[in-house]
């Protein structure tokens, strides 16, 4: 595996620990947008009731988000996956041009994609996995917010609204 | 052949390259003398590709692409090794990116410079880059080695140490092209000298004929530059001169 991932980055940085930095950097984004989830439907269902005279009761007129709405709300960490994923591909970049000048041996490599795969391939991988991994727990979260909304609270539409979500329209 | 034909190269207004010419056939150890500026560096990497420019250049008849890139190789005093991979694993990379790379040569030339394997150059001294990066373009298996200023920095015992290794290493059908600035070093080695002023070919002899004519390749290169060595001698007097008349 080391010299495997040693060719997906540029020569002389260690492939398998850009690798589990990658990892670690998706898991955590994956980890804080599931939180964000569990939080924005705690505070949804709690939003639902009020308290009178020491009675809880559904609040009147009260509408249940859709859950895109909620899954959305995890957008942003999967973003800022993505955004260090376009870090590394600058990082990966600059690193010919710091040091030495190791690009003139880049670009006289008879292999042409070669210098493109090393600075490429490992942050395009990381913010495909990060657009994968949204999407996998938007329709995670959306398939638990079906199994335990109270059904009449579950307004029709839900999975039309997740396609305007991703789609943007 | 490695044929330069009309090549000019600008950089906005200015002219780097003005219609150079120039052929070198396999097997020369040429000098490429040129001031700051003159354009050695941009031809250099003109014929590498690493630059735009009108004209054109040919190796052996066809232009040069990723098909025959590999017969070029370049150590340049900016240095294009890889900063963090030790000397082992540039040996790897070149084996697994030139099919004629020399490995044996590379280990031979490491351990003549006394340069670690196992340490990646960012750790080395500046002479010890300079030979690093000199040792990687004499083993990539090159027929064409093409080298700018690959001395800049060195002591002169390291430059002692290349030229010996130069003369000693290289085969009959591999070619130099080296640029620099220490002219009265390398006239007794080189078979040629180009010099290049103000991106012209302004010169091109063989060292033979050089000889044969009784002219230093100094004074060859003064005359060809119109070196007016009486202009120091005038700047000292009027500078004598004010302070007389202070």
């Amino acid at each position: 595996m080391r010299s495997d991932a040693g060719r997906l980055v540029p020569a002389g940085l260690d492939g398998r620990r850009e690798l589990i930095q990658a990892a670690a950097v998706l898991l955590t984004a994956l980890f804080a947008a599931a939180m964000c989830c569990l939080i924005v439907y705690t505070n949804a269902r709690s939003d639902m009731y009020v308290y009178r005279n020491g009675v809880r009761m559904l609040r009147p007129g009260a509408e249940f988000p859709y859950c895109a709405d909620m899954a959305a709300r995890s957008a942003p960490f999967f973003a800022a996956a993505a955004l260090f994923m376009l870090y590394k591909l600058a990082r990966y970049v600059s690193y010919h041009y710091q040091g030495s000048r190791s690009i003139y041996t880049m670009r006289r490599l008879p292999q042409r994609l070669e210098l493109a795969r090393r600075c490429l391939s490992l942050p395009l991988a990381g913010c495909l996995t990060s657009l994968l991994l949204f999407l996998a727990l938007t329709a995670l979260f959306c398939a638990v917010y079906l199994a335990v909304t109270p059904e009449e609270w579950i307004r029709p539409g839900q999975w039309e609204a997740v396609r305007r979500m991703i789609l943007g329209r | 052949m490695l044929e330069i034909k009309d090549v000019t190269k600008r950089f906005g207004s200015k002219t780097a390259l003005n219609s150079v010419s120039l052929s070198l056939p396999r097997g020369e150890l040429v000098g490429l003398f040129g001031e700051n500026g003159a354009g050695k560096t941009t031809l250099m990497k003109c014929i590498l590709g690493l630059m735009g420019h009108s004209g054109q250049i040919t190796l052996d008849g066809e232009r040069i692409t990723r098909k025959n890139i590999a017969r070029l190789s370049f150590a340049t005093c900016e240095h294009s090794f890889f900063p963090d991979l030790s000397g082992a694993g540039h040996a790897d990379f070149y084996a697994a990116h030139f099919p004629a790379f020399r490995r044996r040569r590379f280990e031979v030339l490491m351990d003549f410079f006394s340069l670690p394997l196992n340490r990646a150059p960012r750790s080395f001294s500046t002479g010890q880059k300079n030979q690093f990066e000199v040792v990687l373009a004499l083993s990539q298996g090159a027929d064409y080695i093409l080298m700018d200023e690959p001395f800049s920095g060195s002591d002169v015992f390291n430059r002692e140490d290349f030229y010996k290794v130069l003369l000693g290493i290289l085969d009959n059908g591999e070619t130099v092209l080296l640029s620099t600035h220490m002219l009265e070093e390398v006239d007794s080695f080189i078979s040629r000298a180009v010099l290049l002023h103000s991106g012209r070919i302004t010169g091109d002899i063989s060292m033979s004929e050089l000889e044969e004519s009784g002219e230093s390749l100094m004074d060859y290169v003064k005359r060809a530059w119109n070196y007016r060595s009486d202009r120091i001698r005038r700047a000292i007097d009027e500078l004598s001169g004010e302070a007389g008349d202070r």
